[in-house]
């Protein structure tokens, strides 16, 4: 067992809590990555050709939002975005941090992946989640 | 298969009815659709009731439709509770297409019922928010208001959609929706009071997003004879096509414009023949990125199609005469069969001050649901053609 536990299954994964990287699954047979990490390739129907695959923690706003209404567990301003990640990766959602009065933000311009720490769950372990911020 | 046809139409006003129940809405509206079907209601053969929320908003869950057709009256017959968030009422009428089609039943109800509003704002939000995986996206923070911003906003990057354009499409809709009578919201609406209006996830504000509602509406479907013997104009269902959440590629259609290319191909005609069309505008920008989905225009015309009032009533392709989810409402179980009864009544001459002269022969509904894996969950499309 861990000593993390992870906010969203299938985002992160890595061999201790400083070394997290987003987590997918590729598959070798039609050249996709998929993100959360999951069992098989949804396009082929197959599990015979994926692999979990380490994605990587750069990437382009595809598209973002500051919303005033926020969903139960998190607060107002709620930033939300796509991001198209490097090295060919997949474009995938992300909670949004550092990101100041939001005129950092526009789409098309760079962000990292930043690992969060939520506190811990009920048997002691961290909570951690993954955001994007800007470059 | 045979050719099916929708029958009676109906729907209760869309709005804040805190003092209406579902079974109250129910009862109206599928009465109201076997009275303009002039049908025994003896000959319904089945029955799907679409509702998403009423589960968490009234407690009641698993038998939604038995207990609402036990007020109308209707028993006996198989009843199937119907689940696809937003397109639920949509997919009632999808099933009980099916169902006439095959020769399971000769006539089928569709309804769709839902009641969003309660002594607990927080209640219905919460609701809403069970439209996405909880296990994944719910856990990511997504919220929907959020979703249509990110949406819109790509869309205005890639082409230069200006927020006058988008604000353009909630002041049609609300003149539209100030020709309706059922509609939840008839107040007229400027540019300057779209824009200044709260921001609610930017660049999408108050008035251009559709309000929480209540409401009830109903379809009866059935065979060509049942049709002609009704005495009024037949409508034929061309297409009703369901489809779900694919993973597109970045270059591959996403599921709006692949389920209606699949629609197109059952009818077998183009978006070129399509003369009325009720769209999903959970927000109302996000009707520019539909106009190019189901092909009404080309990729990044639909400003040009807005700026000179394509989609307005009087246009050469009226979008949401009913005023839409913005203006008309948006009681989830009950939009899809709402969508189906405006395009219904314009196709039979029945739709009043917004009734589009001359009768189109041609309309579309596009009902979308959910959020999964980056994209809409469900969507799906009618055409009806008279």
């Amino acid at each position: 067992m861990t000593s993390w536990t992870l906010e969203v299954p299938g985002t992160l994964a890595g061999s201790s809590l400083e070394d997290l990287r987003l987590s997918g699954t590729r598959c070798d047979r039609c050249g996709r990555t998929f993100f959360p990490a999951r069992r098989n390739c949804p396009r082929c129907l197959d599990d015979r050709h994926t692999r979990p695959v380490a994605l990587a923690g750069e990437g382009i706003l595809h598209s973002f939002s500051l919303a005033n209404v926020a969903p139960p567990g998190f607060t107002v301003p709620h930033a939300q975005g796509y991001i198209d990640l490097a090295e060919n990766g997949p474009r995938i959602f992300s909670v949004l941090a550092d990101y100041g009065d939001g005129s950092r933000l526009s789409v098309g311009c760079p962000m990292v992946l930043k690992i969060v720490e939520l506190g811990k769950d009920k048997d002691d372990r961290v909570i951690v989640g993954y955001r994007f911020r800007p470059a | 298969m045979r050719d099916t046809y929708v029958l009676g139409v109906a729907m209760t006003r869309f709005g804040k009815l805190l003092d209406r129940s579902l079974k109250d809405m129910a009862y109206e509206a599928v009465w109201d659709a076997i009275r303009d079907s002039n049908i025994d209601p003896h000959d319904i053969g089945i029955a799907f009731v679409g509702n998403a929320y009423a589960g968490l908003i009234t407690g009641q869950e698993s038998i939604r439709g038995q207990v609402m057709l036990r007020e109308v009256g209707l028993n006996r017959i198989p009843i199937i509770n119907v689940e696809n968030a937003c397109a639920s009422g949509s997919t009632a009428f999808y099933l009980a297409r099916s169902a006439v089609a095959s020769g399971q039943a000769d006539m089928a109800l569709a309804l769709g019922a839902e009641k969003l509003f309660c002594d607990d704002t927080g209640k219905s939000l919460k609701a809403l928010a069970t439209s996405s995986d909880i296990e994944i996206e719910g856990r990511m923070g997504i919220v929907f208001a959020g979703i249509y911003a990110m949406r819109v906003r790509a869309h205005m990057a890639r082409y230069g959609l200006t927020r006058e354009q988008l604000a353009e499409v909630a002041v049609k809709n609300h003149d539209h929706g100030a020709l309706n009578p059922r509609a939840q919201y008839r107040n007229r609406v400027s540019v300057e009071e779209v824009l200044n209006s709260r921001m609610i996830a930017d660049p999408i504000t108050l008035l251009m997003t559709c309000p929480m509602g209540d409401g009830a509406a109903a379809a009866i479907i059935g065979t060509r004879e049942a049709a002609e013997r009704m005495g009024k104009r037949p409508v034929r269902i061309a297409a009703s096509v369901l489809g779900s959440f694919g993973y597109p590629d970045k270059d591959e259609p996403g599921i709006v414009a692949r389920v209606a290319r699949q629609a197109y191909e059952a009818a077998g005609i183009t978006a070129a023949d399509i003369q009325v069309a009720e769209v999903h505008d959970a927000v109302a920008p996000v009707e520019l990125f539909l106009y190019e989905e189901l092909g009404f225009c080309g990729p990044g015309e639909s400003g040009r199609m807005i700026d000179e009032g394509a989609t307005r009533l009087g246009g050469r392709l009226p979008v949401n005469t009913s005023g839409g989810l913005s203006s008309r409402g948006h009681p989830a179980g009950a939009t899809g069969l709402a969508q189906v009864a405006e395009i219904v009544w314009q196709l039979r001459g029945e739709a009043g001050e917004r009734q589009i002269r001359p009768a189109p022969g041609v309309g579309l509904v596009e009902n979308g649901g959910g959020n999964v894996a980056g994209e809409t969950a469900v969507v799906a499309i009618h055409i009806l053609a008279a």
